[in-house]
């Protein structure tokens, strides 16, 4: 152990094999060598000797990434979180069954007492008429802030007791022939 | 117990009552009347889900009370 301390033995200049004395090595210069020659001493920084070190981990990459990425993908997890939580109570409203094939097909039928109605997760209510498909803009004010399913619950309770009040509200953006054969939807 | 269901940005918000409770039927119907206030639809629906009705004032016998906040046309 004792030569490992002598004057006569630097530990740096033999690590970073160079030919150098003592005093010319500086920390700087060594990360800079230790860096593959990739910077030179007046362009290394510690910030620039890390970035190299740590390329490739998913975990310093992910700590590196913009708060911004960082904040969607916090609101993402909270979206989904949000659109679990509505299944559930769906899930008190339709049962097991239905709720299944609502997850599979992100449709909810629904009987009014005029009409039958589709109501899916994403894009116009369906207004089913005997030989025609009305699309009918309506929904929760402001409903991207709350999970999909909830707007599926909210259409699914105004239709069935309060029918008219859904149909004064809603604005007819078009209408097709009606298909002989339905879309597939969860129903009651 | 009866739950009150309040649709919101994370689901749902549940405020539940035991209606042998005086200060839980008190709190539930407080919140009930604030939603409400704010413009609120309440459907009283049965435990077993099936088909809700429209109420107006608080039902502390009723099994579920889902909150829908105001719905407008597009």
């Amino acid at each position: 152990m004792a030569s490992y301390i002598t004057s006569n033995y630097d530990p740096w200049s033999t690590w970073v094999n160079l030919s150098t004395t003592t005093s010319a090595i500086s920390t700087n210069y060594t990360w800079t060598t230790w860096n593959t020659q990739t910077y030179t001493t007046a362009s290394s920084t510690s910030d620039t000797v890390w970035i190299s070190w740590s390329a490739g981990s998913p975990e310093q990459e992910y700590h590196q990434q913009p708060t911004q990425w960082r904040q969607q993908n916090v609101v993402e997890d909270r979206r989904e979180k949000a659109e679990l939580k509505a299944k559930n109570l769906l899930l008190d409203l339709i049962g097991k069954e239905q709720l299944k094939i609502y997850s599979e097909t992100g449709r909810l039928f629904v009987k009014g007492k005029k009409f039958d109605y589709i109501i899916p997760k994403i894009g116009f209510i369906k207004r089913l008429e005997k030989d025609k498909i009305v699309d009918l803009c309506v929904s929760l004010g402001n409903k991207y802030s709350f999970p999909e399913t909830d707007n599926v619950i909210a259409m699914k309770l105004l239709i069935e007791d309060e029918e008219d009040k859904m149909l004064d509200l809603a604005n007819e953006q078009g209408s097709r022939p009606r298909p002989q054969k339905l879309q597939l939807a969860a129903c009651m | 117990m009866g739950e009150l269901r309040i649709l919101d940005n994370t689901g749902d918000t549940k405020v539940i009552w035991d209606k042998n409770n005086s200060d839980e039927v008190e709190a539930a119907e407080e919140q009930f009347e604030t939603l409400i206030d704010k413009g609120f639809t309440a459907y009283k629906v049965k435990k077993d889900g099936k088909k809700g009705r429209k109420i107006t004032s608080f039902d502390q016998d009723a099994g579920k009370i889902i909150m829908i906040p105001k719905i407008v046309g597009g």
